[in-house]
């Protein structure tokens, strides 16, 4: 083994196959028997298959919009997970007879795992551009379901089940799924709506609760608020006016004299009283500073005064006015007389006394209140013409006057009032604003959600009426002529190459193993020279004799083994007829 | 593969020219080589007058796969080849005795010692002798189917002349020395003094003789190797697809490389090409 690596030529290789043929031959035939006989006795599996489209919604999507959104191999992974159920195939397994010499044996899971291996399922793929995106790819357009069986029958009556199964659930769960959508939809249109009416109760009490105080009535309360400013200022107006108006009348009134003035009959106008008495006093004081107090004259004047002021109702010391002015008098007598005199004299200390008597009595008076206004019932007899029209509207005057002050007053209040409901608005405001968003929102959220609802519920129709995006058959599951499976010629070739596999490897591993010298060229190898001598074998006529004789041996014995075994399976196990029949069928298939 | 190539022209040369010669020689001076054994013209030849011829049909030698020198068969010529190129050895190093070995037991030593022996005794000027030297299982004498009455034992022993124990069985300038039957202590006696006078003695009588001695496996026994030290050189025969490579590295190492004339490929599946 340690000898330096040569290069093969053909004549070792030759020498190998020479050598080696018996065990080259051993090994093909050792693998390409068995192979032949499997490829040969494999029994046929045959495979019936139905195609299933997937079709487009009928309706367009921008007019009705499905609910159901996933996949097309979604879906159809989906189904298949509900068709593949323990209990769908299990009833099938049943309704066929599939199986049988498994079924009462095996557990069930096995069986429903091999039932899963038989059925076969393909996804046929269309190269699309996705309308969307603009990319190309891979859209499911259809797909095959199929169940393998050694009776091309069962294979095709099971496929026949199984694709009406995915097209059962197809059509199932799009309409479930689609009345999920539909009815979730209205379930939440209905709590939305139930919020909607609590937000709506809360809001119309709040209302109640604040009805002038709203915000949205701020403007107007403005606005009113305004009116009555201006209302206000003109009733003040009005009011100034007809005060100014009034002074006036009263300052004409104080010029005119109430009663008309007498003329007798000689055209000497008779003195009014007050105005008598005016005189009167005027003399009394004149005669007061030429005569003392008990002259005659003095006290006549005095008499007449007091029984004018009687008539007149002034009374002339009562009156604290009066008495004022007689304290005033008094004192301005006694300035003039402390001039002249001490104080000590007596006539200084009379007006003293006398000026002391007067505060008393002014006292008195404050003390006893105000005395009805004097003249009044003087007044009503009033009998100039003159007077009495300007009285009268100086009476119309002053009615007005007050009728405008109580307006003052209520148009004062109702401002008043509106002022408060401007400053009140704000602080509403924010819960008012809160209040109305949550209904808005609500309110948004349940058109949104009718609008959906609305949707899926034509989305239901669609899928109800089978308008939607639907599975056909469109090729049914036939009953397969030919066998899918085992591909004969390709097993027996498969096997062939193996055989020449196994016994190009069991040579080259004989040889690897092999211990002695072959050739010539592995002897000089060995030595380092070349052989001297390469003497062949030498073949005697007895070998010759002896070769024949083995090869008739080998094949006379051969032949009669063949025979036998023939003989023996034809009787035994298959007539050799069928059986050849047989074979030339399968690989004809 | 040019020098080869090269030798083998050369060799098929010499082989034509020596084939030539052989059957001139025959056709003019031994018509039946079977029939009259005892007529040699060749002076060279003269011992062969003395010693015993035997007859051996063609049948026999055709059946013990011994070569006729006339014959055109593939393995005539390959022994013919190997003859020149042996007697072209022998004759450059002045040697006259070779030991025909091999590792094993029936890889075909004394067949090869046989072919060689009639293929050196069919040139000119050239006798061959073959010595039995495989004294535990002695064959040379069954390939003629020839049952001898002396053998090379009895002449060591005294009991009887050289002359009457070499045979020639036939063909021109070929004898071969039996071993009638194995004997015991085998070894030591190929190893004697004994022995190596008595090959001196084949040596010195006939300088024109090669002398070629038939031994027992190398490695099966220490017989070769204790005969091996009073011969020249040593011819390893290996058997194609038999012999084990260790045992040729071997049998190698126990000749060592200076007496080794060379190896020959015996069996070989390789045919010679035609001619």
């Amino acid at each position: 083994m340690n000898q330096p690596p040569q290069e093969k030529t053909l004549q070792d290789l030759i020498g190998v196959l020479r050598r080696r043929w018996r065990v080259g031959l051993c090994g093909f035939l050792a693998v390409l028997v068995p192979a032949v006989l499997v490829a040969l006795l494999l029994p046929a599996t045959y495979r019936s298959t139905g195609t299933i489209l997937i079709e487009q919604q009928e309706i367009p999507q921008d007019l009705v919009r499905t609910t159901i959104t996933s996949f097309a191999d979604q879906r159809i992974e989906l189904i298949s997970q509900r068709v593949m159920t323990t209990t769908n195939l299990l009833g099938i397994i049943r309704a066929h007879g599939l199986y049988p010499d498994d079924f009462d044996t095996k557990p069930r899971e096995v069986i429903i795992e091999r039932m899963r291996g038989d059925i076969s399922r393909e996804m046929i793929s269309a190269e699309v551009v996705d309308p969307r995106s603009g990319q190309p790819t891979a859209a499911t357009i259809a797909f095959t379901v199929g169940f393998d069986s050694r009776s091309p029958q069962t294979a095709a009556l099971v496929a026949n089940e199984l694709t009406s199964l995915y097209l059962q659930e197809n059509s199932e769960s799009r309409r479930a799924q689609a009345a999920e959508a539909s009815s979730f939809l209205s379930g939440e249109a209905g709590g939305l709506a139930r919020e909607i009416a609590v937000l709506e109760t809360r809001l119309a009490e709040f209302k109640q609760r604040n009805l002038d105080r709203l915000p949205e009535l701020a403007g107007l309360n403005q606005q009113l608020y305004q009116r009555t400013e201006t209302d206000l200022a003109d009733i003040r107006r009005q009011r100034g006016v007809l005060e100014e108006r009034r002074i006036y009348l009263q300052s004409e009134l104080a010029q005119l004299n109430p009663s008309a003035g007498l003329v007798v009959g000689n055209g000497q106008v008779v003195l009014e009283p007050r105005d008598r008495l005016r005189a009167l006093q005027a003399q009394l004081a004149a005669m007061q500073g030429i005569y003392s107090d008990r002259h005659p004259m003095v006290i006549r004047t005095q008499g007449a005064i007091d029984a004018l002021e009687a008539e007149l109702g002034v009374e002339g010391q009562g009156s604290p006015q009066a008495l004022r002015a007689e304290l005033a008098r008094l004192e301005a007598l006694r300035g003039s007389l402390i001039d002249r005199y001490t104080a000590t004299h007596p006539e200084v200390e009379r007006v003293d006394r006398q000026m002391s008597a007067l505060e008393a009595e002014i006292e008195q008076a404050e003390r006893d209140g105000a005395r009805v206004a004097p003249g009044r019932e003087y007044e009503q007899v009033a009998s100039n013409p003159a007077y009495v029209q300007l009285r009268a509207q100086d009476v119309v005057a002053e009615a007005e006057i007050a009728a405008l002050r109580e307006r003052e007053r209520e148009v004062a209040a109702r401002q008043a009032d509106l002022e408060e409901r401007l400053t009140q608005t704000p602080l509403i405001e924010r819960d008012y604003t809160a209040l109305t968003r949550d209904l808005e929102t609500a309110r948004a959220r349940y058109q949104q959600i009718r609008f959906g609802e609305r949707a899926a519920q034509t989305a239901e129709n669609l899928e109800l009426d089978a308008k939607g995006e639907r599975f056909t058959l469109i090729e049914p599951p036939l009953v397969p002529q030919q066998p899918v499976s085992p591909n004969r010629p390709f097993v027996l070739f498969i096997g062939l190459f193996a055989a020449l596999g196994v016994a190009v490897g069991l040579v080259a591993l004989r040889e690897e193993l092999e211990t002695s010298v072959h050739g010539p060229t592995q002897l000089q190898a060995i030595v380092g020279a070349p052989p001297i001598g390469v003497i062949p074998r030498i073949v005697t006529d007895a070998d010759r004799a002896r070769t024949r004789r083995r090869l008739t041996f080998g094949a006379v014995g051969a032949t009669a083994v063949l025979v036998l075994l023939l003989g023996a399976a034809h009787s035994l196990v298959i007539p050799l007829d069928e059986l050849w029949f047989r074979a030339i069928r399968r690989i004809g298939a | 593969m040019k020098p080869i190539e090269e030798a083998l022209r050369v060799a098929a040369e010499s082989r034509r020219e020596i084939t030539t010669k052989v059957v001139a020689l025959q056709r003019s001076e031994k018509p039946s080589v079977a029939e009259k054994p005892a007529a040699p013209i060749d002076v060279s030849r003269l011992a062969h007058s003395r010693s015993r011829s035997i007859e051996v049909p063609r049948a026999v030698l055709e059946r013990s796969r011994i070569i006729s020198a006339a014959g055109q068969d593939p393995a005539t010529r390959a022994y013919k080849l190997l003859r020149t190129r042996v007697q072209q050895r022998m004759d450059h190093q002045r040697w006259q005795t070779l030991a025909v070995v091999s590792p094993g037991a029936r890889e075909g030593k004394t067949l090869t010692a046989i072919n060689l022996g009639v293929a050196l005794a069919s040139s000119e000027q050239r006798t061959a002798l073959l010595v039995d030297c495989d004294w535990r299982k002695p064959s040379v004498h069954t390939y003629f189917d020839f049952k001898p009455d002396c053998d090379v034992l009895m002449y060591l022993d005294g009991k009887s002349p050289l002359s009457a124990a070499i045979v020639n069985p036939g063909i021109p300038g070929f004898c071969f020395l039996p071993c009638r039957a194995p004997i015991a202590r085998s070894s030591e006696r190929l190893g004697s003094r004994k022995v190596a006078a008595f090959v001196d003695e084949l040596k010195k009588r006939y300088p024109d003789r090669t002398v070629i001695f038939d031994l027992p496996p190398v490695l099966l026994t220490d017989d070769a190797l204790s005969f091996l030290p009073h011969v020249d050189c040593v011819l390893v025969v290996v058997e194609d697809d038999r012999t084990r490579r260790d045992d040729i590295k071997k049998v190698l190492q126990l000749i060592g490389p200076d007496r080794l004339l060379g190896t020959v490929l015996n069996k070989s599946s390789l045919e010679l090409a035609g001619y």
